[in-house]
């Protein structure tokens, strides 16, 4: 447990904290103003305490690692929309199987199992694949 | 003198270079410069009055707004003209099969009979077809439907079946290999981590996380093969559409007009 806690230290003072939002821009109010996700699906315990650890993720210890997502939404964002839309059991399954698809062969699967690849600034080259 | 017969020598080679009422725009055309063809086209149509020319020009609109991509406006410039002759019914169904509208091009009369290349077509992609209907189709469309039907569905469930006994392996019978072995690295790597915190160095907190982690991640794996054995038809029509549409653009999906 000491290893735990001083590694998300170290990580918290080794984060940059020069971006203004450490995920991609917009992306909040899309989430929590998008009418097509049920609202009740909030009010599910299990929901707030998967989104808030995701949101902790997010905040400190994702600047750390830097642009390593191959994909926009990046898998983070795609857990947390996928778990506000299927909730939080089927969501989070998509969430792993995305984890798992996000490696060094993405990029051969674009026109056949992705459809596109698209430059978004300060973030680069990423293939879209939407929740 | 010399002045003014100079003059009237220069305008009237000026006048020369485009003496048909449709050359600058097809100079424009050729010159890969749509809109402003376009634009040549709509003005020769507003001030035209011999039906004949009226409808070629029509036809060329429409062709302009095909190669420019804009379809929805191709579709609407060619259904003006798309009973008077062969071509521009070509044209017309052209733009519905590139905008992907099987079922719209399947259920349109078609009067020449050339053209029901493009209903086959339609049924191709809509499944309703088998591979004796080609037998008496040109080559180009045997072509196509031979290699059309190379492309296979996949079973999902199967997909989990291998995926239960050896994770990954669902992912490489849909044909996605990179995902398949990263998925295997994902699962193998915190299982081995339980082995060895189990029997070897006994640890139960490590041996919980590991194993969890590995349970997390097969749940994940599970779920991938079934999905990428589902999509995977799909995806292949939709990659094998754009791969005819630019192998056979200058055959079978080149668009009837003339200047």
């Amino acid at each position: 447990m000491n290893l735990l806690l001083s590694l998300i230290i170290a990580s918290t003072l080794l984060s940059d904290y020069s971006y203004e939002v450490p995920f991609e821009k917009g992306d909040t109010q899309k989430i929590y103003y998008d009418e097509s996700y049920d609202k009740k699906l909030t009010d599910n315990s299990v929901n707030i305490i998967l989104l808030f650890g995701l949101r902790f993720y997010q905040i400190f210890i994702s600047p750390s690692q830097g642009e390593v997502c191959n994909f926009s939404p990046s898998c983070s964002n795609y857990m947390f929309q996928s778990i506000r839309k299927y909730g939080p059991i089927f969501g989070f399954i998509k969430g792993i199987d995305r984890l798992q698809r996000c490696n060094f062969s993405v990029r051969d699967y674009v026109g056949t199992f992705y459809d596109s690849i698209v430059l978004i600034e300060e973030r680069g080259f990423k293939v879209i694949d939407k929740p | 003198m010399r002045k003014i017969f100079f003059i009237t020598m220069i305008s009237l080679l000026s006048l020369m270079i485009f003496t048909s009422e449709l050359d600058f725009a097809k100079f424009l055309f050729d010159d890969g410069d749509y809109y402003r063809s376009l634009t040549e086209l709509k003005r020769e149509l507003f001030f035209c009055q011999d039906t004949q020319m009226k409808e070629k020009i029509v036809n060329l609109i429409g062709v302009n707004y095909l190669f420019m991509g804009d379809l929805k406006s191709a579709e609407e410039s060619f259904s003006k003209i798309k009973d008077i002759s062969e071509g521009y019914e070509k044209n017309y169904l052209l733009t519905l099969f590139f905008q992907k509208k099987f079922k719209d091009l399947k259920e349109t009369k078609i009067t020449f009979e050339k053209n029901n290349d493009f209903v086959l077509l339609s049924k191709l992609f809509l499944g309703e077809v088998k591979e004796k209907d080609f037998i008496n189709s040109s080559e180009e469309l045997k072509e196509i439907s031979d290699n059309f039907f190379k492309i296979k569905k996949k079973n999902p469930f199967l997909a989990i079946l291998f995926s239960t006994f050896l994770p990954g392996s669902g992912r490489f019978y849909s044909e996605r290999n990179g995902d398949g072995l990263f998925s295997m690295m994902t699962i193998l790597t915190p299982i081995l981590g339980s082995i060895y915190y189990k029997f070897i160095n006994e640890n139960k907190t490590f041996f919980v996380i590991s194993t969890s982690v590995a349970a997390v991640f097969y749940l994940g794996e599970l779920y991938g093969s079934f999905n990428s054995a589902k999509i995977y038809y799909e995806k292949k029509v939709n990659r094998y559409f754009y791969e005819i549409k630019d192998n056979y653009s200058n055959t079978i999906f080149l668009p009837y007009y003339s200047f």
